[in-house]
């Protein structure tokens, strides 16, 4: 088993290497929104609060309380992009991977202590113009290329315990960290001149600095009900250039985001998973040059089957569906995203009823909505857990 | 207690599809949209000609650079456009003893070759010679002594210790020897034979002897030799069946040539050998105002930066030279700063602006299409200019030279039209700017 808990490793690790981009609404505002969540929640159609069992996520920092034994959590997430526009008969395909979170815990003074390195805005991505220019004596066609390469990331530390037999308090506070580049380029076609006329090139790069504190409560309110919520809230973020930027320093009104979690054993093995987040980004409009913000909500609803077996083990099942709306709109209108999705628990290593490590799998088939862009995306997200160690 | 048991079978096979398929995903393709709707900014490209007073200033023409012997071939001339060039060769010695086969089939070594026959074989560059017919040029054997590297027109030998002009300017006394006609639809090259008297001459001579002169009868003409050797025809008494070649290669040439270039009174010169360079001092506006396309996107005064500049050229018109210095071939220029303009005209130079290749210019543009525009860029240099003093504090050069490469190439040279005058050299810019990219 320990072969498989390498490869495992292995391949997360490999696939996590380039922080890569996975949606054209990196291009809207400040960036897209990721969520630190693992694949269990992914499958579950939920922001990751008030699952069963114990959690390691970020948004959720009671729930480690019951983790009671230290572990560790690595997630990579895959995704498979199709970009379309009405009125525009092409298409765009893109590819990617990112990691949305690394997260560890280790016991410490009757609760537990918990570090984690988390993505919060995604903001890569490219564009192209073809544009004709006069060269004095001819003219030739030039191409403009934008390049924007960066993200917004977060490393916390947190605590949580348990306050009662079924209650469960957490906080974490975080920095955020992470920087972003944007060049611009323009490359002249043959002419006359050919071989002779330089690239031009202007760009800059800023770093990104600011404050998050996260506070949550879990309980078990009844021996079939869990419900948890968090709320984080933010300092401005903000964005410095460095030295060679012409670029001025910026600051964004980062919201106070709510979450709600819950879940519901309906029947022996069988649970129901519902959550919901409310962050009202509307603020950070007027710190933009250009686009609109708005609310970002999302509600989510899934189902386990955690008796299900395959391959000779206990594999839990599971299924969902999420819904949201963005932040930042490629066009006015809004955008919105939602998903259908499916997922496995595989546990790695069992020892006395504790899964020591575990791969958790989640497939969401959905899109990506804003006037006439539209997304059609495949997500995986893969994650391994491990405790014990 | 009770432990599950493990598979790592169906596990590890799992794991590996997993694996693959995050490697896949992990070929970075970025997003981009379906047209230009996320590409922020506009920058603006514009094209500006500065007229000599706004750039240029102290044109100077230096002449001397290399001589003669480096250009890798020679030149004859007779009477064409007033100037006389003859070309200096001497040959390597004779073979002493050869390797041939005897009665018994045995290699052995013979060396008493016996000479049959001799002759002195010129290729020419038929680009860069000026006849389309016959011509008809001498071999003479010199009889004085000359120094390859400063042999002129008056002097045989003419460095800094030693002065020694010829007893006749021209190459002083020689020993006629043959005269051949080139016709040049019958080849590229002349065999001047030599008789047995001038074999025994040259066989066991020293080196000094062994030398010729090669002049041009047929008057306005140039001729370019690009290549001068002794072909030898020897028997051996051990291996009567077979005739042996030998090539003499040559060990020293040059030309003569009378009367030297002079210097332009105004304009540029490049090339020639020995070769000519033109230096000048160029000057840039710190700021722009104008014109409005670009102060629209970049905003007035706009501060001229390194990355601005896209493309630098000087605009320069052709001029014909001298007849006799006409090209007949392309020729091709370099420009690099100037390292230390009070050490001028030996000033060290940096490196090529215009890269490796130089700027190739036809020769036609200097004769019928003389006063024709050709751009040499520049932009390495303007962009260093702009850059200011370096790590060390050092300061930028101002000043250029304009020179052949390689310098020498060859015996004409390229002129250009000087300040003053409709044809006054120009400084081209195509300047690229664009507002400074902020986040969104």
């Amino acid at each position: 088993m320990r072969v498989s808990i390498l490869v495992a490793a292995a391949s997360l690790w490999a696939a996590a290497a380039p922080l890569q981009a996975q949606s054209l609404f990196n291009a809207a505002g400040i960036g897209f929104p990721m969520e630190a969540v693992d694949g269990r929640a992914r499958a579950l159609g939920s922001s990751g609060l008030g699952l069963p069992g114990t959690s390691l996520l970020p948004v959720d920092p009671a729930a480690s309380a019951r983790l009671l034994i230290p572990g560790g959590l690595m997630v990579v997430q895959p995704s498979w992009v199709d970009l379309t526009r009405d009125g525009d008969s092409g298409h765009r395909y893109f590819r990617g991977s990112r990691f949305p979170v690394f997260a560890a815990a280790y016991p410490v003074r009757g609760g537990m202590a918990t570090v984690h390195l988390t993505s919060v805005l995604d903001q890569a991505y490219t564009g192209e113009r073809i544009v004709n220019v006069n060269l004095g004596s001819s003219t030739t066609q030039a191409t403009d290329r934008f390049e924007q390469a960066g993200a917004v990331s977060s490393l916390g530390i947190g605590y949580s315990r348990m306050v009662a037999s079924t209650m469960a308090v957490g906080i974490s506070a975080g920095r955020y960290a992470g920087s972003v580049s944007r060049t611009l380029t323009r490359e002249f076609g043959d002419s006359a001149l050919a071989n002779q006329v330089l690239p031009y090139r202007a760009g800059g790069s800023w770093s990104y600095s600011g404050y998050q504190v996260t506070v949550g409560v879990s309980s078990d309110v009844t021996a079939f009900l869990r419900l948890a919520a968090s709320a984080t809230y933010s300092t401005e973020l903000d964005a410095d250039p460095s030295a060679q930027t012409a670029g001025s320093r910026r600051s964004f009104d980062m919201p106070l985001q709510l979450r709600l979690g819950a879940s519901s054993q309906l029947a022996p093995g069988l649970t129901l998973a519902a959550s919901a987040s409310r962050a009202d980004w509307s603020g950070t409009e007027g710190d933009l040059l250009s686009g609109e913000a708005g609310a970002a909500t999302s509600v989510g609803l899934g189902l386990e089957l955690a008796q299900a077996q395959l391959f000779g083990r206990t594999t839990p099942l599971r299924a969902g569906f999420r819904r949201r709306t963005l932040p930042f709109a490629l066009e006015g209108g809004g955008a919105n995203e939602q998903t259908f999705s499916g997922g496995l628990g595989i546990p790695l290593n069992v020892t006395s009823e504790i899964v020591l490590a575990s791969l958790d799998l989640g497939l969401e088939k959905g899109n990506r909505t804003s006037g006439s862009f539209r997304e059609d995306f495949w997500r995986g997200t893969v994650s391994l857990r491990v405790t014990g160690f | 207690m009770r432990k599950i048991e493990e598979r790592r079978g169906s596990g590890t096979v799992l794991l590996l599809a997993l694996a693959t398929v995050t490697a896949a995903a992990c070929t970075e393709k970025l997003p981009s949209g379906l047209d230009d709707g996320q590409v922020p900014g506009s920058p603006v490209t514009v094209t500006l000609e500065l007229a000599w007073p706004q750039f240029g200033s102290n044109l100077q023409v230096y002449g001397g650079y290399g001589r003669p012997n480096q250009m890798g071939s020679t030149v004859v001339a007779r009477s064409f456009g007033g100037v006389e060039a003859r070309a200096l060769v001497s040959f390597a010695s004779f073979p002493t003893s050869a390797q041939v086969r005897d009665a018994s089939n045995n290699l052995v070594t013979d060396t008493a070759l016996t000479f049959i026959d001799a002759y002195l074989v010129a290729r020419f560059d038929t680009l860069a010679s000026t006849n389309t017919d016959t011509v008809t040029l001498a071999l003479s054997q010199t009889l004085e002594s000359w120094d390859e590297a400063t042999a002129t027109w008056t002097n045989a030998q003419s460095d800094l210790s030693v002065v020694r002009p010829w007893s006749a300017p021209g190459g002083g006394a020689v020993l006629p020897m043959r005269t051949r006609t080139w016709v040049r639809a019958q080849g590229d090259s002349v065999q001047f034979f030599f008789d047995s008297a001038q074999i025994a001459r040259w066989r066991g001579a020293p080196d000094s002897v062994r030398s010729g002169r090669i002049d041009l009868l047929s008057a306005g003409h140039r001729l370019s030799v690009g290549f001068a050797a002794v072909r030898l025809v020897a028997t051996s008494a051990r291996d009567t069946d077979t005739t042996l070649v030998f090539t003499l290669a040559t060990t020293r040439a040059t030309y003569i040539y009378d009367p030297p270039a002079s210097a332009p009174s105004d304009g540029f010169r490049v090339g020639g050998a020995p070769a000519w360079r033109t230096v000048l001092d160029i000057a840039l506006p710190a700021t722009l105002n104008g014109p409005p396309e670009l102060c629209a996107a970049a905003g007035c005064p706009f501060l001229l930066e390194p990355r601005n500049v896209t493309y630098a050229g000087l605009g320069l018109r052709t001029r014909t030279p001298p007849t006799a210095f006409l090209p007949t071939d392309s020729v091709t220029v370099d420009v690099r700063s100037v390292l230390s303009r009070p050490a001028l005209p030996k000033s060290p130079l940096g490196g090529s602006v215009v890269g490796p290749t130089g700027s190739t210019i036809p020769p036609a543009l200097f004769g019928a299409g003389a006063g024709t525009r050709v751009d040499i860029p520049i932009t390495a240099f303007v962009q260093d200019f702009l850059r200011g003093p370096d790590e060390s504090g050092r300061p930028p050069s101002n000043t250029l030279a304009i020179l052949s490469t390689p310098e020498p190439s060859q015996f004409s040279f390229a002129e250009f039209f000087g300040p003053g005058g409709p044809n006054a050299p120009v400084l081209k810019l195509i300047l690229t700017a664009s507002p400074a990219l902020e986040l969104p």
